[in-house]
């Protein structure tokens, strides 16, 4: 099993909702955010733009698989990530609330939870993202990716570039 | 529930709070969306010959049928009514989130009619509509606005399409903004909208879009996703943004100083600097792979996102090269809402006129408004918007603006139709010039072909002898087949133009009314959405079968409802007309215009078009073949058309 995560970089999203938009198509057979897995929230206020993607961080110890009372959701086993089994699942909303990232949303036609599952290892929004916001990685990979763009912040400071 | 569309219209009557939904599906079939069912509604819905800024005017706001969907590109909205800069036929394309965010509510279009007693602004939140107090939120600029409403109703996601102070005081030329960086401000419908008090619409929809084959139109949109993301053109607006064409457009041939000379590329900024030293972060509108805007924060200046034309409408324009004054007064004019486009062009005659001892200091209060000078820029674009002194006859644009003036001073103003230019050569091309010549708002934005530009480009790309050639033929061959002769694609030959730019105008209005950019088509240099591919994409999602002819036809439906209505309004061929000083300069390269070479080419298009070759109106039998003969009864109502 090979545990991936979808790694954000949220310094270079650039909130078009393209990740949406095409994964409500690709899993909900809609054009309709709400019912997309990954969700871009911003914040426009004075001039001054951020935007986020929010999708499922693969929590090691998942909050959402504790507080289900119908062990509806469970770890896929090819992917690593938590997946909701829609026939177990009363839509009680308890790992909606339980989710400290917002990742989990009820589908309130068909009474049942909905989250990111990577598209069984091959997730769509990441081939869409312009912006290489959004990356499918190895978990591992995340935190070397971060220490590797601290070093690069010193390098000017202390290592001259030759001409 | 049909399909790609949301399926009902809104139409508000604000003199009596009156609220009616009406279904989209009888205006589709012929006129698509967007600009499309605007041009229909407005037209039908309007008080003929009633002043711009009454209440018998009418605001059409429409999104299309691809707008929101997961197709790249998708989310335009088409601002439409009369105009009160032209009193003619007006009209504003604007991207950003709103148009998806009205599909998702469940409208297509939203018309507004008659006049608030109040302050008010519309709050649409799926199927709950309301008129609310917006006496608290007049006056405030277009950054403050969206935020104000957003915590009255307690909801983030909330999006907004508002006007600034400008739209309030009726300046008519101020624009309807919408996010950050996004304003509709061609034809001021800002002020539009001012006049029927209605401050802002506020939406927020969770309703989805539904499409005939999910699975097909999935696979399409993930291909033109990748087409756009993999262009040369994409990457490159990815990258610099609009700070390429900055660049590009202070190269050669880029009107300085109120059009009375050329601006050389040295002194020009280069991408790379402005990139580094101001832009640090790219922002794109609903679902699209170019992120062509910057956000910007610099000390000093403020914050913001800036997208084309603040540099050459407020720079080199009114010769001003400090980059941080151009970006304050750009801001300004966001935050104001009010056209830069216009605001520049306005600043330049001014100065035009300063310079040449038509005004002085004692008519601009007091303001010398010598070339460059920053003050003097920043203080009558205040002045514009608040309506002061000499602030308030510039307000009224430069048709009014130089009767009020005198002097002489019209010769100066350089517009098409009583709306400024935007600072670009119609020298070069000689379709571009046609273009604005016959332009349905005034400028040349909505019709210069496409091909001539491409072929210009291409020569000034560093490849020579067969290389060169063979890039080019492709073009010449489509003009070729667009017109009949592959001059129609040589630049400085005014032959053929009369189709070329045609179908400049059709590919446009088709875009238009679909919802999409047309910065993913091929007038960006961008093979995405050819009229082939849209007509396939609606296809798929229609799930009936939409051919490139019903298209075109529906565009030339729609140019020909727009003809009408300006026809309507008094328009007369000898208004459809450029500047004379574009008749007597000459470009670096040795260009120029010829007059009598113009008005052939405006006399081919009236006939390409089926109007009457000598008036430009179009005649009965070209109305009753597009299906909308009534309009020909209604011309004649107006002694526009002979009796049958």
């Amino acid at each position: 099993m090979v545990e991936c995560v979808i790694a954000i970089d949220y310094d270079k999203c650039s909130g078009c909702r393209t990740c949406e938009s095409i994964c409500a198509m690709a899993k909900a057979g809609e054009c309709n955010p709400e019912k997309a897995r990954i969700r871009i929230v911003k914040i426009e206020e004075y001039g001054n733009t951020i935007s986020i993607p929010v999708v499922c961080m693969n929590c090691l110890r998942p909050a959402c698989k504790v507080v289900c009372p119908t062990k509806a959701i469970h770890k896929n086993q090819k992917t690593g990530v938590m997946v909701v089994d829609n026939k177990k699942c009363i839509g009680c909303s308890a790992c909606m609330y339980a989710c400290p990232f917002g990742a989990i949303t009820i589908d309130r036609l068909r009474g049942s939870a909905f989250k990111c599952d990577q598209c069984d290892g091959d997730p769509t929004c990441v081939k869409v993202c312009p912006s290489n916001a959004i990356e499918y990685v190895k978990d591992e990979e995340v935190s070397m990716r971060l220490r590797r763009s601290c070093l690069s912040k010193l390098e000017g400071v202390f290592i001259t570039k030759q001409p | 529930m049909s399909y790609l569309y949301a399926g009902s219209m809104l139409f508000i009557d604000l003199s009596e709070g009156k609220i009616t939904r009406e279904s989209t599906k009888s205006y589709s079939t012929s006129f698509i969306g967007g600009r499309g069912i605007n041009d229909k509604l407005v037209y039908d819905r309007i008080l003929p010959r009633v002043n711009a800024l009454e209440s018998g005017n009418v605001i059409a706001i429409g999104t299309g049928p691809l707008s929101g969907t997961c197709v790249p590109s998708s989310g335009r909205l088409d601002i439409m009514g009369k105009s009160p800069l032209t009193n003619l036929w007006g009209d504003s394309n604007i991207g950003g989130y709103f148009s998806p965010e009205l599909k998702y509510a469940g409208y297509d279009h939203i018309l507004i009619t008659g006049k608030a007693e109040k302050p008010i602004y519309l709050y649409i939140e799926n199927d709950r509509v309301e008129l609310r107090d917006a006496s608290q939120i007049w006056g405030r600029d277009t950054y403050e606005t969206p935020i104000l409403i957003r915590k009255e109703l307690h909801n983030s996601e909330i999006k907004i399409l508002c006007i600034g102070p400008a739209g309030e005081n009726l300046v008519r030329f101020a624009s309807v903004q919408s996010e950050l960086g996004n304003g509709g401000g061609r034809t001021g419908m800002g002020a539009v909208m001012g006049s029927k008090n209605l401050k802002a619409i506020a939406v927020r929809g969770t309703k989805g879009i539904k499409t005939a084959n999910p699975e097909r139109f999935l696979a399409m949109a993930m291909e033109l996703h990748d087409f756009i993301r993999k262009s040369e053109v994409s990457q490159e607006l990815s990258k610099y943004g609009t700070t390429m064409i900055q660049s590009r457009m202070a190269g050669g041939g880029k009107p300085y100083k109120n059009f009375q000379t050329f601006a050389t590329y040295e002194g020009s900024v280069k991408p790379i600097d402005m990139l580094t030293t101001y832009f640090p972060k790219k922002i794109g509108c609903f679902n699209c792979p170019n992120r062509c805007m910057e956000a910007y924060n610099v000390p000093g200046v403020g914050s913001g996102v800036i997208s084309c034309a603040f540099y050459s409408e407020l720079g080199i324009v009114v010769d001003n090269s400090d980059l941080e004054v151009c970006l304050k007064n750009s801001l300004y004019c966001q935050q104001q809402g009010i056209d830069v486009g216009a605001a520049g062009g306005i600043l330049a005659w001014v100065m035009e006129l300063y310079e040449r001892g038509i005004i002085t200091t004692e008519d601009t209060d007091g303001i010398p408004m010598q070339w460059g000078n920053k003050e003097a820029i920043s203080r009558m674009l205040e002045k514009m918007v608040r309506r002061e002194g000499f602030g308030d006859v510039l307000a009224d644009g430069m048709v009014i603006g130089a009767k009020k003036i005198g002097r002489g001073s019209e010769e100066y103003a350089m517009h098409c139709k009583g709306l400024p230019l935007f600072t670009e050569s119609p020298l070069i091309e000689k379709g571009k010039a046609l273009a604005m010549a016959v332009g349905a708002r005034g400028d040349h934005y909505r019709g210069n072909p496409i091909i001539e530009g491409s072929i210009h480009r291409l020569e000034h790309a560093g490849m020579e002898g067969e290389e060169l050639e063979a890039a080019k033929e492709k073009f010449y061959r489509k003009a070729e087949e667009i017109c009949g002769t592959r001059k129609g694609a040589v630049p400085n030959e005014y032959e053929g133009k009369g189709s070329m730019v045609k179908y400049s105008e059709d590919t446009e209005a088709i875009t238009d009314s679909l919802g999409i950019c047309k910065w993913a088509t091929p007038r960006q240099g961008i093979d995405a959405y050819t009229p082939e591919n849209q007509a396939k994409i609606l296809s798929l999602g229609l799930g009936e079968q939409i051919t490139t002819d019903m298209l075109f036809e529906a565009a030339n439906r729609m140019r020909c409802l727009e003809r009408a209505f300006s026809i309507r309004e008094g328009l007369t061929r000898a208004q459809e007309k450029l500047p004379q000083r574009m008749y007597e300069l000459v470009t670096h390269d040795g260009l120029s215009l010829d007059l009598e070479k113009v008005e052939n080419m405006i006399t081919q298009y009236y006939v390409a078009r089926g109007w009457d070759a000598e008036t430009g109106v179009p005649t009965r039998e070209t109305l009753k073949k597009l299906g909308i003969g009534y309009i020909a009864d209604d011309l004649e109502k107006w002694s526009k058309i002979d009796r049958p």
